[in-house]
């Protein structure tokens, strides 16, 4: 009598892990399904709009480290300027001496002679002028 | 030893110096005919110069030779220093105030109207056919750039055989510095008095002096003319400046600065000289004043 009943509780506990057990995998299949049916990509179009992602420049930007400053200058003369070597009025300004001299004229053809080079000991000073 | 020979060329008293042994005569007596032969490409007032020939064909593609190239590229690109205050396409203008001639031809001409000065970026180049084009209705003139060109090409081959100083009628190069010099002496004209009004020395530079003190006349209706024009009007600049000179390492930049303060007025002009590199100037005004950058002053030892 014992034996059987023995027997008869082994049973049902078997019964039961068994029956939990099955549960368990089905149910564990089922959420696979699921999760798998979720990352399939629909590729057919839509009529809603795309949705666009805007990635701000700050959402990008790097951090830089500064390893030195802009690089240094140093001012080693003033801004230029303009130096005033002679007031106005002090000289006569009525006719500039060059003004009056109306041209300085070629030497005439019968006066051309091919010319020659001279020797100088110093160099003959020029002066810088309206051209002429 | 120092060679040195004079001769007219380029309608301008030329004197040019070398120091060099004596193969250096022999390169001197060649130059008259070097003169002769790139005025012989430049000048505009030979019909028959290649200058005049591409002149007659503005709109179209011309083939020119090196020199006549080299200048009008030099012009444009200080048109382009300058932004367009020098302009190499005012010959019309230049015209028709009267100056048709070689100056010491002039004499009481009609001045006629200009139109506007054309655009001097409408120059076009090709640098592998040395080919150029002017806009249509344009005409060059090549004037202080083709002597500035001249003086620093004449000095540059001339430096091969020792310091040189090139002086084409008042715009000079200097090469280098004669025995124990610090550089080829250079009186700067005070036009009042016709005397100098303090020298400099010029080492590897050049120096320009532009100015309406000379070269102006009297048109057939009365009216006083000069051969600075002022591109934005086409006419004769009117300007407080009597004469305006500049020191530069180039000739031809040295020349389109001193005509640039003259177009711009004194103070104004010396300014803008402050703004650009490597470079000094003194300018005389028309009421009598003096006056020059500070840059002249401090590193030529001046005394203002």
């Amino acid at each position: 009598m014992a034996n059987t009943d023995r027997a008869r509780k082994l049973l049902v506990r078997t019964a039961l892990v068994t029956s939990t057990t099955i549960a368990t995998l089905v149910g564990a299949q089922n959420f696979a399904m699921l999760d798998a049916r979720d990352f399939q990509i629909d590729t057919s179009p839509s009529s809603e709009p795309n949705e666009v992602v805007v990635v701000t420049p700050a959402a990008t930007r790097t951090p830089v480290a500064v390893q030195q400053a802009a690089p240094g200058i140093t001012i080693l003369q003033a801004a230029p300027s303009i130096t005033i070597l002679r007031q106005s009025g002090q000289v006569s300004t009525v006719q500039p001496v060059t003004a009056s001299v109306t041209s300085i004229q070629p030497p005439a053809p019968s006066q051309i002679t091919a010319p020659n080079p001279v020797i100088i000991q110093q160099p003959a000073p020029q002066r810088s002028q309206s051209s002429r | 030893m120092i060679h040195m020979i004079e001769f007219w060329a380029m309608g301008c008293q030329v004197n040019v110096q070398l120091e060099a042994d004596e193969q250096g005569a022999d390169v001197l007596r060649n130059l008259p005919q070097r003169f002769t032969d790139i005025e012989a490409t430049l000048t505009r007032f030979d019909t028959d110069s290649e200058l005049m020939r591409l002149n007659e064909r503005a709109g179209e593609w011309v083939k020119v030779d090196d020199v006549l190239f080299a200048n009008i590229r030099a012009a444009k690109h200080t048109a382009l220093l300058t932004d367009g205050l020098y302009n190499p396409l005012i010959l019309s203008a230049l015209v028709g105030s009267g100056y048709d001639r070689s100056f010491e031809q002039i004499n009481a001409p009609a001045v006629t109207p200009t139109k506007p000065t054309p655009d001097w970026r409408g120059i076009e180049f090709n640098l592998k056919s040395n080919e150029v084009r002017i806009p249509v209705g344009a005409a060059l003139d090549l004037g202080g750039i083709a002597k500035g060109w001249t003086a620093a090409t004449i000095a540059d081959d001339l430096a091969e055989l020792g310091a040189c100083l090139v002086n084409i009628g008042g715009d000079m190069v200097g090469r280098g510095a004669p025995g124990g010099l610090h550089g080829w002496p250079v009186e700067i004209e005070d036009p009042f008095m016709g005397e100098a009004f303090t020298t400099i020395d010029i080492y590897n530079q050049a120096i320009s002096t532009s100015g309406i003190d000379y070269r102006r006349w009297q048109s057939a209706d009365g009216t006083q003319q000069h051969h600075i024009i002022d591109p934005r009007t086409g006419e004769p600049a009117v300007t407080d400046v009597l004469s305006a000179t500049v020191i530069h390492p180039s000739a031809t930049t040295a020349e389109a600065y001193a005509k640039a303060i003259i177009l711009q007025g004194a103070e104004h002009g010396l300014e803008w000289l402050n703004q650009q590199w490597y470079t000094a100037g003194l300018v005389f005004r028309q009421d009598g004043a003096a006056l020059a950058t500070s840059t002249l002053i401090h590193e030529r030892n001046i005394s203002s």
